[in-house]
């Protein structure tokens, strides 16, 4: 019985898991070996140097890392804590019975099926400074009060680049996390509503005595899914600037900085070592973050 | 997405006009262009050629029969010239037969094939997210082409191919003395204007920047539009075109070469932060268009084109970009980068050269195809038809017959005044992460976020990052 | 690869009676309509603008944006399918993912099956192991990935660059994380009892899983295939390294469709065809959306399929 039961578990994990090790773990831990050499990326491997931490001593006195660190540490900040309030709010919303509530959800989703390469080349020309929509309401409220419009560059400017980088970002994740947080507001009972209610607890009240605490193990899981996010960026970030990574690369995170580094011509004497050493720095924020982020959260789960 | 301009990427684009005006001014006038001997034509080539050929001028390289493994760049020029110049080799070589891939992000597309050992035999290395030619020179990775620059021309009778490409055209591809690849586009770095907008505001342009920066107040106190834009989000134009000639213009070429060698201080030189004082001026006195940070290139020449800004920095491929959207009466023109009454260097020299570099891989399976698809690509018939076909100029001399249009007789006149003071950085393009640092800080300067003195600051500290790198492979220049 | 999609409680019914409705007053009520209008409108019109630019010319996007066309540019799309091969792309894609989602769900649901329902040693690794997996940035993989295909020819023989089935296999295996993650929580939330009842008449393990559990499982499934969907369909880094046109000759492609878009928006740097790229960018977007509205109900709840208790 037992052999019967080891053949069947090797035989059904056999091909995933040497799928996952030869085609994921493998070339992740070849990244790693990566970072201890000096390699440009387009010689054969003969010609790679082992350098150890090199590339990582280099990472502490480079300023530019650490701009985009912090910049992906400040997105880090206001995309969850946007991003949470808002899908919270419409969750809210929608399990109160409001009329139309099935309609504004479909819509309210939609960005989240939509590529990420899709939302950045459409909100592009949202921000683009003549022809944009931003200006041109902005302009037309302008108009209103009788003052003049302007053609400010959003992502052409300093200081609103990474702000309209961010916004993008929540724009399209509010509708997956307000469908996530729907579902777990209709998982809650009825019935302790009620008994709060005849206890005289108002809508506020209950919000955050009742149906925080019990969403409580998904907001959890919403927090660590934002900060893989938050971490990551790259595509709305390329896309949005072209590739720059914005003006004075004011909306550099590390995923674009890595590219820069490795494949954009930004490192002439160790670019394929340096950047790699980058992306497992970024690999090992990733997980420490993650762990802290289940770690912060952790508290009484309420059981239903 | 990612759009990066440098130098060598200035001529992708598209094009200029052409013009035998040009080709006059650059030509060496070795080459008689009719003269052509009537017994030249040996093996009768399997097609009919539009040129007979010498019977040195066959086979001078020595190839097989093997393919020949060609990836290009598709930009503005699309590359419609690249097969005419594949069925210029095959007509020459029966049974050579020359494939054509046409790729945009040449280095993400071909940087598995190098790691494998196993690179095409011939790459046109342009466009935004090309290879830094330097890095693949210091890794071995090119052919030297030393044999394809002597050996006779493909359809100029009795010449050298090196000696029918206009002089300077190809001296960006040395390295060590060595010519490791060839430039096969050619442009002028001018400021544009609307010649009859300029005629009818009554302005006039000066020699000197300081006289210009007051006819642009004149311009901005009238109202009617912005004095000054540019390709916003790629400073790199800014750099390329205005900059290098100010500095140049205000230094002189010993401080030039002093930068290009990494010399310590060379960017503290007075007449450095001069030049960048009076770019910094653009900026400082409010006469760039608003939002132009936020334009893309043909964005802001639109935009241009529209009235909204006086003028323009750019390359001669500008009048072919943008031909779909410029009014009929708009009349592009361009004129020098003014500069100074006292500066050290020449005042009428300009920045022009040879861009589009096309390079051969050493370790291609057939490295002597490479240099004879090269030898077809730049041959006279091959320049005449990109010039009739692309509208641009391709660096070879000797082409008849050709029309140019005002735009591009007016940045000819630039160069025909320049003589032989060509002006040419070659810091950005020995260094990519310098190219990448100076276009960061220009736009940098544009946008009032550095200073003049902190911009030759952050030049300094970059070029001597770079200088005390033993992993970076330095270059020298005398002159 | 998949959108990540973090389990949920329970299986729910989304027809539950509103609670607490009359405790709103109308002034909130308005308040809150307000707000999901001004939403709604953030949402839809940038969606809006792109489609009305697709049917413009280009001199119009530029001079006129927020007008409507002229007169409609249907070529726009004519070109942006044959031109710019945004036909040949979606056919290219079809071709990878649909061998790729189907053998996702396979492996996946064959080791979340294991993964829910048997201890073995070693058991807690893997599942770290497959769940850590998820939260790799995968640019840091690409140039290893690559190296690693190729030697597999090196080794086998069989050439996986450039070439569909390597594509395919690149796709389920960097699906599987998320897919086992998911799948496992479905099966935890079957009740055992079906299975050991089986197990009783006589069936073998894999009979079990065959013919009890993979039925049982069908809306756990669908709910994976339609997110890998999504994700696959979307999918461009690893196209971006591992399927190249510097091996084909002129006038084929082996772009998938994400591919053909970014290859499209860069020429527009070179040729500008704006009503083009948008026309491109609504015939990409009309598959997503036509899954999205089909499968609406099936998505949203396939967000709470998997189970939290695991």
């Amino acid at each position: 019985m037992n052999s019967r039961k080891n053949l069947f578990i090797f035989s059904y994990m056999a091909l995933p898991v040497s799928l996952y090790f030869v085609f994921v773990l493998v070339p992740y831990l070849g990244a790693m070996a990566i970072s201890l050499t000096r390699w440009t990326g387009t010689s054969t491997l003969d010609a790679i140097e082992f350098r150890g931490l090199q590339s990582f001593q280099r990472i502490l006195s480079d300023e530019k890392f650490w701009s985009a660190l912090s910049h992906n540490l400040l997105v880090l900040i206001v995309m969850p804590i946007c991003t949470l309030a808002l899908a919270l709010l419409f969750a809210a919303l929608f399990t109160q019975g409001l009329k139309g509530a099935k309609f504004f959800r479909i819509v309210f989703f939609f960005p989240q099926v939509m590529s990420v390469a899709i939302v950045a080349i459409v909100w592009g020309f949202v921000f683009h400074p003549t022809m944009g929509i931003l200006n041109g309401v902005l302009n037309l409220v302008a108009q209103a009060f009788g003052r003049a419009g302007s053609n400010f560059p959003w992502l052409g400017n300093v200081n609103t680049v990474l702000p309209s980088v961010i916004s993008v970002a929540i724009w399209q994740a509010v509708g997956f996390y307000m469908v996530l947080f729907i579902a777990g507001m209709q998982g809650i009972p009825e019935e302790l509503y009620e008994v709060s209610r005849i206890d005289g607890a108002s809508a506020w009240v209950q919000f955050w005595s009742i149906t925080i605490p019990l969403l409580w193990e998904t907001i959890r899981t919403a927090v660590v899914f934002l900060t893989i996010a938050a971490m990551d960026m790259y595509t709305y970030v390329t896309i949005l600037t072209n590739g720059s990574g914005g003006p004075s690369r004011a909306a550099d995170v590390l995923a674009t900085y890595m590219y820069q580094q490795a494949f954009g011509g930004g490192n002439n004497s160790n670019p394929f070592g340096y950047g790699t050493a980058i992306g497992v720095v970024l690999l090992l924020i990733i997980l420490m973050l993650s762990a802290l982020g289940l770690r912060v959260t952790r508290r009484e789960v309420n059981e239903y | 997405m990612s759009k990066k301009i440098t130098r060598r990427d200035f001529v992708k684009a598209s094009a200029v006009g052409s013009g035998a005006v040009l080709l006059a001014a650059c030509s060496p006038a070795i080459v008689p262009p009719t003269a052509v001997p009537p017994t030249a034509v040996p093996a009768a080539p399997a097609m009919d050629l539009p040129f007979p050929m010498d019977a040195s001028a066959v086979n001078p390289l020595g190839i097989g029969t093997e393919p020949i493994d060609g990836v290009f760049f598709s930009g503005g020029f699309g590359h419609d010239y690249i097969n005419y110049a594949g069925t210029l080799v095959e007509g020459v070589h029966p049974g050579v037969k020359v494939s054509v891939k046409p790729i945009q992000k040449v280095s993400e597309e071909l940087r598995p094939r190098l790691v494998e050992g196993n690179p095409p035999d011939v790459i046109d290395n342009s466009g935004a997210g090309s290879f830094s030619t330097t890095d693949l020179v210091n890794e071995g990775q090119l052919a030297d082409l030393a044999a394809l620059m002597d050996a006779p021309s493909f359809d100029t009778p009795g010449v050298k191919f090196k000696d029918t490409l206009f002089p300077g055209s190809q001296s960006s591809l040395v390295y060590d003395g060595k010519q490791m690849g060839v430039n096969i586009a050619y442009t002028v770095s001018a400021m544009w204007y609307s010649k009859p907008w300029l005629e009818k505001s009554g302005h006039t342009i000066p020699a000197t920047w300081s006289e210009f920066l007051g006819v642009l107040d004149k311009i901005k106190k009238e109202g009617k539009m912005a004095p000054w834009t540019y390709q916003g989000k790629y400073p790199y134009y800014m750099w390329g075109i205005v900059l290098n000639q100010l500095m140049y213009k205000a230094a002189g070429t010993s401080a030039i070469i002093a930068i290009d060698n990494l010399e310590p201080n060379a960017w503290k030189n007075p007449d450095i932060l001069r030049a960048t004082q009076d770019l910094y001026a653009l900026w400082d006195k409010g006469y760039i268009m608003e939002g132009t940070a936020g334009l893309t290139h043909t964005e802001s020449q639109a935009e241009w084109l529209n009235g909204k800004a006086a003028f323009l920095p750019c390359g001669t491929w500008l009048e072919n970009e943008m031909k779909d959207q410029t009014p009929a009466d708009f009349k592009m023109t361009a004129a020098g980068i003014p500069g100074y009454a006292d500066g050290k260097g020449d005042n009428s020299a300009v920045a022009a050269g040879g861009g589009e570099p096309f390079v051969v891989f050493a370790k291609g399976k057939n490295v002597k195809g490479g240099m004879e698809f090269l030898r077809a690509q730049l041959s006279r018939s091959s320049a005449k038809w990109f010039a009739e076909n692309v509208s641009s100029i391709m660096p070879v001399s000797g082409v008849t017959d050709l029309k140019a249009t005002e735009g591009v007789k007016s940045a000819i006149a630039v160069v025909e005044t320049a003589g032989k003071n060509i002006i040419e950085f070659k810091l950005p393009d020995w260094y990519s992460e310098f190219g990448k640092e100076i276009e960061q800080r220009t736009g940098e300067l544009l946008t009032g976020v550095v200073k003049p003195e902190g911009f030759v600051d952050l030049m300094q500290k970059k070029a001597d990052e770079i200088a005390a790198n033993a992993d970076i492979k330095k270059f020298k220049r005398t002159s | 690869m998949a959108p990540p999609t973090p389990p949920i409680s329970s299986y729910v019914n989304y027809s539950i009676p509103a609670k607490n409705g009359a405790s709103w007053s109308a002034l909130l009520k308005v308040f809150a309509y307000v707000l999901l209008v001004f939403w709604a409108v953030i949402v839809v019109y940038p969606m809006v603008w792109s489609l009305i630019a697709a049917l413009k010319t280009d001199a119009e996007i530029f001079r006129t944006p927020w007008s409507i066309p002229a007169i409609l540019q249907f070529e726009n799309f004519g070109r942006a399918w044959k031109k710019a091969q945004i036909g040949a792309y979606i056919g290219n894609t079809f071709l990878v993912i649909v061998p790729a989602i189907s053998f996702t769900l396979l492996l996946s649901s064959m080791a979340a099956y294991v993964l829910a329902r048997f201890e073995f040693t070693g058991k807690r690794l893997l599942s770290t192991m497959f769940l850590i997996g998820m939260m790799f940035p995968v640019f840091l993989a690409l140039v290893p990935l690559y190296l690693v295909m190729r030697y597999i020819k090196e080794f086998t023989g069989i050439p996986m660059l450039n070439t569909f089935h390597g594509l395919i296999v690149v796709y389920i295996a960097y699906s599987l994380s998320w897919t086992i993650f998911f799948m496992t929580g479905f099966f935890k939330t079957l009740p055992k009892e079906i299975a050991e009842a089986a197990m009783i008449d006589g069936a073998s393990h894999s009979q079990v899983f065959f013919r009890v559990m993979l039925p049982l499982s069908k809306p756990g499934l669908v709910s994976a295939g339609i997110f890998n969907f999504l994700g696959q369909w979307n999918q461009f880094i690893l196209p971006t390294v591992l399927m190249s046109n510097a091996n084909v000759e002129a006038g084929q492609t082996r772009y998938v469709v994400s591919q053909g878009l970014y290859y499209f928006q860069n020429q527009q740097m070179y040729q500008s065809d704006f009503s083009g790229l948008f026309a491109a960018v609504a015939i990409v977007t009309l598959p997503t959306l036509i899954v999205y509205l089909v499968f609406q109900d099936r998505i949203e709840k396939g967000l709470t399929v998997g189970a939290l208790k695991g």
